[in-house]
């Protein structure tokens, strides 16, 4: 049976997979403006860095997703955790863009981009 | 832009649309006979070669439903018609030959 | 003209079709296209009855009421309970064969099967702690109705089921090489989705959404299905280096078997077996049990293992003589096999992991949103370039593969608890149902289109079936069961709770989108999507 702590690296799995795309859908053109607030283009460096950190958290995913689950389970759980981040975040963008802004400009500022 | 047979010239002119399925049921046909003569020969190929003979039938097993695809792909988009036919034709026939020759079917 | 000058001509045109005029993307649109239209249908039933037999042990107990039986202890004592059932089963006449599938985590039953030394066989189910049989249950269920039609269609005759679902597996893999070539800003695009634009931008959003982002999954899970049935669909490498399949089904899964002696001999107690097995799997549970010839001096005991906790589907079996108990053949599995055997592990899902399994499941949705935007779209399209009557059957068939899949799904369920169990047949009444229904929301589709509207297929009345029938079938299971879904959960029948808090969540999704296709039709109604009939020019448009 899982316990307090296999729920809490789920959640932060969770939490990662849905980051990473937040960062990643930044570093796209088309969404850089209206997630950020900026009204300038954005910079080859910073576009960069936005994707860095997006690797980041997909692998700190895997680190999430590794140990409890053991190598079969953790490469599908974070692999399918992944993929639905990625639609969690295209819905945010289409529905409920004005939930995404500020948790884009949160992550932005944590980075310092 | 066309981008499907119905959308050909003249609705009463089905020979280019029944040519282009006749094409494609070829490409289907020849890819699996090609994907058969792959499989077949290779896993006989990789058994002279030391793998045991159950891995090597496994092996090329799986690996025939990768090939398959991917050759009915090209044989339906590629241009020139002959050299879909030599390289499906081709691996059909030496693939069953390797199979044929080599080959040893255990009792 | 004449007609050889005709003939060339022709031949001319369909080497130089619109498939090869244009070049790669071209091309590859051509082919991911046709793929679509000729076996999206067939991919569909896939994709569709796959997601439902992501939960098919959860369905079983919902449509077989006499199996919500509450999980067997752990330790249930094999030497009393299994040799009861098959006793119960083979009712004095000698059996070939037997297995019984012992319970686990989502399956409170045991199964029992039995082959006959004269011919036949025969399947039950039984009380784990008893060994009794359970009463038939009249009913196929989602294990042996929804399950098999996802991967043969219940098309058995010469295999055709198989071969169908195989090429529209192998027209998966290539419709998504041919997709990914195709699509023009994959990355730019990535989190694309406008779903109040024109419909076939707002389709092809979606279309290329659910494509993208679920890539990985949908491209394993079509692999992976198919390399388990290569035996059916490519035998060539078995065919050339084996006479008989079983010598290769033996070396390939480290199985052993062995001919009958011809002399009677009591079987050994199978606990100690068990135990044994258990030993070499350092501790992890049995899964089932299998004897070839019991009663026979050569009886050959399988006990397999649990696959609940690992990936792969290896049973890693033990083989036991069954007249003395020893340890006859334990081999593990090489490499190919071995990969083998995860693949299709990735595909059965046999495992004990829920967040995996919802997961798989929201998996399987997106796939079955992929095929349908991507046939909605080109349904659209045609509407636009070749008017109504072009379009009317394919519309049909879209419909029925679509909202009336769902239709006969719930309509089955809805009988399943509906009909009498003394029904002789009962199960397949049911399973005729369920075609009938899926047939009539065909008919209905091209009866109720309505000439001059925008999307032809009366979407909303189909909505509106689901949602109906959504909530007539846990209505229904309270009825006849009295497991109303607050009982259940107090009961502990979560399995029972689990489907109809989904069956009514589809009713009040099919609700929503019954009422959203309304409003849309409406507006769209004001604008003339006639205007813009080519996707290219819209998309001209929006760039200039």
């Amino acid at each position: 049976m899982p316990n307090a702590l296999d729920h809490l690296l789920l959640i932060a799995l969770a939490l990662c997979a849905y980051g990473a795309f937040v960062l990643f859908a930044c570093a796209t053109g088309r969404h850089w403006n209206e997630l950020s607030g900026r009204g300038a283009d954005l910079p080859d460096r910073s576009r960069r860095r936005l994707r860095g950190a997006a690797w980041a958290l997909v692998g700190l995913g895997a680190a999430a997703a590794l140990p409890g689950n053991g190598a079969g389970f953790g490469v599908l759980l974070w692999a399918l955790t992944m993929m639905a981040g990625a639609m969690a975040v295209a819905f945010t963008l289409t529905w409920r863009r004005g939930w995404l802004q500020p948790i884009a400009r949160g992550m932005l500022a944590a980075l310092r981009i | 832009m066309n981008d499907s047979p119905s959308s050909l010239p003249s609705r009463g002119a089905i020979g280019p649309a029944l040519a282009m399925t006749v094409r494609a049921l070829a490409a289907l046909a020849g890819s699996y006979a090609f994907t058969w003569g792959i499989t077949a020969g290779g896993a006989v190929l990789g058994w002279r070669l030391g793998l045991p003979r159950s891995e090597a039938v496994l092996w090329f097993s799986m690996l025939a439903f990768l090939l398959f695809p991917l050759m009915s792909l090209w044989a339906l988009v590629t241009r020139r018609l002959w050299r879909v036919w030599l390289v499906l034709l081709a691996g059909a026939a030496i693939g069953a030959g390797v199979a044929q020759w080599l080959g040893e079917r255990l009792a | 003209m004449s007609k050889t000058v005709r003939k060339n001509n022709n031949r001319a045109a369909a080497n130089k079709t619109a498939a090869h005029e244009g070049g790669l993307r071209q091309a590859m649109t051509w082919a991911h296209t046709w793929i679509g239209v000729l076996l999206g249908g067939v991919l569909m039933v896939a994709f569709f009855m796959g997601s439902v037999a992501v939960f098919d042990r959860e369905i079983d107990r919902w449509m077989m009421p006499a199996t919500r039986i509450e999980a067997a202890p752990p330790g249930i004592d094999i030497d009393t309970v299994v040799p009861r059932a098959v006793e119960a089963l083979a009712a004095g006449k000698p059996l070939r064969e037997w297995a019984v599938t012992l319970p686990e985590a989502r399956t409170p039953v045991m199964i029992a099967r039995v082959r006959y030394a004269a011919a036949g066989g025969q399947i039950r189910l039984a009380d784990p702690r008893t060994g009794a049989l359970l009463p038939e249950v009249g009913t196929l269920g989602a294990s042996s109705f929804f399950y098999p039609l996802h991967y043969n269609l219940h098309l058995r005759v010469w295999n055709i089921g198989y071969w169908l679902v195989g090429l529209a597996a192998m027209a998966m893999l290539a419709a998504i090489v041919s997709g990914v070539i195709v699509h023009v800003r994959i990355f730019r695009d990535f989190f694309t989705f406008r779903p109040r634009k024109q419909l076939q931008r707002s389709l092809l959003d979606l279309h290329n959404l659910t494509g993208v982002l679920a890539l990985p999954f949908h491209a394993v899970i079509s692999f992976s299905g198919i390399c388990i049935v290569y035996m059916i669909l490519i035998p060539a490498g078995i065919n050339a280096l084996y006479q008989q399949p079983n010598a290769f089904y033996d070396q390939a899964l480290s199985g052993y078997s062995r001919q009958a002696a011809g002399v009677a001999a009591p079987m050994a107690p199978l606990g100690p077996m068990v135990e044994a097995a258990r030993a070499r799997w350092g501790g992890a549970a049995p899964a089932a049990i299998r004897v070839w010839n019991p009663g026979d001096a050569n009886a050959v005991v399988k006990v397999s293992r649990s696959v609940g906790d690992r990936v792969s589907l290896a049973d890693d079996a033990a083989y036991f003589d069954g007249a003395t108990g020893a340890l006859l053949h334990h081999a593990p599995l090489q490499p190919a096999a071995t990969t083998q055997r995860f693949l299709t592990g990735m595909h059965f899902i046999a495992f004990d992991h829920w967040p995996l399994r919802w997961l798989y499941f929201l998996g399987g949705l997106a796939g079955c949103v992929l095929i349908g935007t991507g046939q909605l779209y080109w349904l659209d399209k045609r509407h636009a370039r070749h008017g109504e009557r072009g379009v009317r059957l394919a519309a049909a068939v879209t419909a029925a593969m679509t909202t009336g899949l769902v239709i006969a799904t719930l309509a089955m369920m809805v009988a399943n608890r509906l009909l009498p169990m003394t029904l002789p047949s009962r199960e397949f009444i049911e399973a005729g149902l369920f075609f009938l229904v899926w047939l009539a929301t065909a008919i209905h589709a091209r009866v109720a289109m309505r000439a001059g509207s925008r999307t032809l297929v009366p979407w909303r009345q189909q909505c509106l079936a689901i949602a109906v029938l959504a909530v007539a079938a846990p209505v229904c299971n309270g009825l006849t069961t009295g497991d109303w879904l607050p009982l259940a959960l107090a009961r502990g029948q979560f399995a029972v709770a689990g489907v109809d808090i989904a069956l009514l969540l589809t009713g009040a999704l099919a609700l929503t989108t019954a009422r959203r296709v309304r409003r849309v039709a409406v507006a769209r109604a004001a604008t003339r999507a006639a205007t813009a009939p080519n996707l290219e020019e819209a998309d001209h448009a929006e760039r200039a």
